[in-house]
């Protein structure tokens, strides 16, 4: 067992270069082996786990595996992937990503800011090397098939149990409420004084652009589009049409719920 | 005539106070949002600093005369707690207070490493399970504490940008927006000191 501990980390990330050149690897699902290694009946059985945890416990682990972390140290490369895929839903933050990279043998847990209280930094630590490890030791003969197996097993007990004891999820961090709420009553009303005529829409878009844009900043976009909504509400209803709403995106792909990670996890 | 004038010149007058009140929100949040990374990178460094004492004392139930190794460890402790009391608002903008935050978290990475290179002696402490999730722990608090100054550049960065974009750099200077300047470690001073331990 290597244990290395090290300043590199910090050093890297300090400067602006470090975000220079990332081209983030695609999330197809949740697992996504990109050195091949991952037998397709061992993907769909963990396909499937995972699946049922983010269906009981809103919680999204996905799996990578990458031929090489492109110049950066595993650490900083699992944080770029883990954000950009933004794993776990957004206010909550549990997200967790699972990678490994024959590049230097490093294997990583990078936990979601929601997550870190039930897999802290040493319990991720144990699930590397009781879990992982064990079936795919640095420089040895790797049985991915049980390592992967064990590992998922592991985090998802470990998440279940979390989940049993406090149902309605992790810390709410992310975008205020309160913000929010605002700008819809506000949408709305611009909408309804829009129907009315399109110049007392504008005026009230104008308005209402400005109390937004002193909530939640960007003044001169709130206006604009507050003016504009005035004015095309009120149009629309002159001109008599109907506007279709169609409903969200379709079912059966995996995106990343927005959620926030802070580099906490473990790996070697 | 007279009267459209007026109308365009007040017009005017509220537009360029609307974008003034614009300008002026987005820069104190923006402004607040470094001081909170500063803020962030402060937490980080007193989380890893909570965890030294469990660390020491696990350490000395199995090399308990390694006193001059404990002794740089709680003198390192002790800057990194003046360090993480400093007023976040006033880092954020200095580069000398940043420089002594990172220079008292390279003092306390030193100490630890030679705290952890005793275990290398002591077999029984390498194995100890306390020790080994403390190492974890605190290469999880390095990383932290590496993204969250990463972040906190970030927010420097992009209120510089900010407060430098017209119109936006005339209400800074009107309401005294100082520039957050941020200190970035020159590559010649990237130099890394890793402790290894191979398992025999």
């Amino acid at each position: 067992m290597i244990r290395i501990i090290s300043v590199l980390t910090f050093l890297l990330l300090t400067t602006s270069s470090a975000l220079a050149d990332f081209s983030c690897p695609k999330l197809q699902a949740r697992v996504n082996d990109y050195i091949g290694v991952i037998p397709s009946t061992t993907k769909e059985s963990l396909e499937a786990t995972l699946k049922n945890l983010e269906e009981k416990t809103s919680a999204q682990v996905a799996i990578l595996t990458v031929p090489d972390s492109q110049g950066m140290s595993f650490e900083d490369f699992t944080l770029k992937v883990a954000e950009t895929w933004a794993l776990g839903q957004k206010g909550k933050d549990n997200g967790l990503l699972i990678a490994y990279t024959p590049d230097g043998d490093h294997f990583r847990i990078q936990v979601g800011y929601g997550l870190e209280g039930a897999i802290t930094d040493g319990i991720a630590g144990r699930i590397r090397d009781d879990q992982f490890r064990k079936f795919a030791p640095k420089s040895g003969q790797k049985d991915f098939v049980s390592a992967f197996t064990a590992t998922v097993g592991e985090i998802s007990k470990i998440i279940y149990d979390e989940y049993a004891k406090d149902p309605s999820g992790a810390s709410m961090r992310g975008i205020n409420k309160d913000h929010v709420a605002i700008v819809i009553v506000l949408l709305v009303v611009i909408l309804i004084v829009g129907c009315i005529h399109p110049v007392a829409g504008a005026v009230c878009g104008l308005v209402c652009g400005i109390v937004a844009g002193s909530i939640i900043g960007y003044a001169i976009l709130c206006i604009i589009i507050g003016v504009v909504l005035g004015l095309v509400a009120g149009l629309l209803k002159e001109v008599g049409g109907e506007i279709i709403l169609s409903g969200g995106g379709g079912d059966g792909g995996f995106c990343g719920g927005g959620g926030g990670f802070g580099g906490g996890g473990a790996g070697d | 005539m007279k009267s459209y004038g007026i109308w365009i010149f007040v017009g005017i007058v509220a537009l360029c106070l609307l974008i003034s009140w614009g300008s002026y929100n987005s820069l104190v949040s923006m402004e607040e949002s470094v001081n909170g990374s500063w803020s962030e990178v402060q937490n980080q460094m007193k989380r890893r600093n909570d965890l030294i004492p469990n660390l020491v004392s696990t350490v000395k139930g199995y090399a308990a005369h390694e006193a001059s190794t404990f002794a740089a460890v709680t003198e390192a402790r002790a800057k990194i707690g003046q360090v993480v009391q400093l007023d976040a608002s006033k880092i954020a903008g200095d580069v000398a207070l940043q420089k002594k935050l990172l220079e008292a978290q390279q003092g306390l990475n030193a100490s630890l490493g030679r705290l952890i290179a005793v275990a290398e002696n002591y077999p029984q402490l390498k194995a100890d399970q306390n020790f080994r999730a403390l190492q974890d722990e605190l290469a999880g608090t390095e990383n932290r504490i590496a993204v969250a100054r990463g972040r906190a550049i970030k927010a420097a960065q992009e209120f510089n940008s900010s407060a430098r974009q017209f119109p936006a750099n005339l209400i800074a200077r009107a309401a005294g927006f100082a520039r957050k300047e941020y200190y970035e470690i020159p590559v010649s001073e990237q130099a890394v000191p890793v402790v290894n331990f191979d398992k025999k």
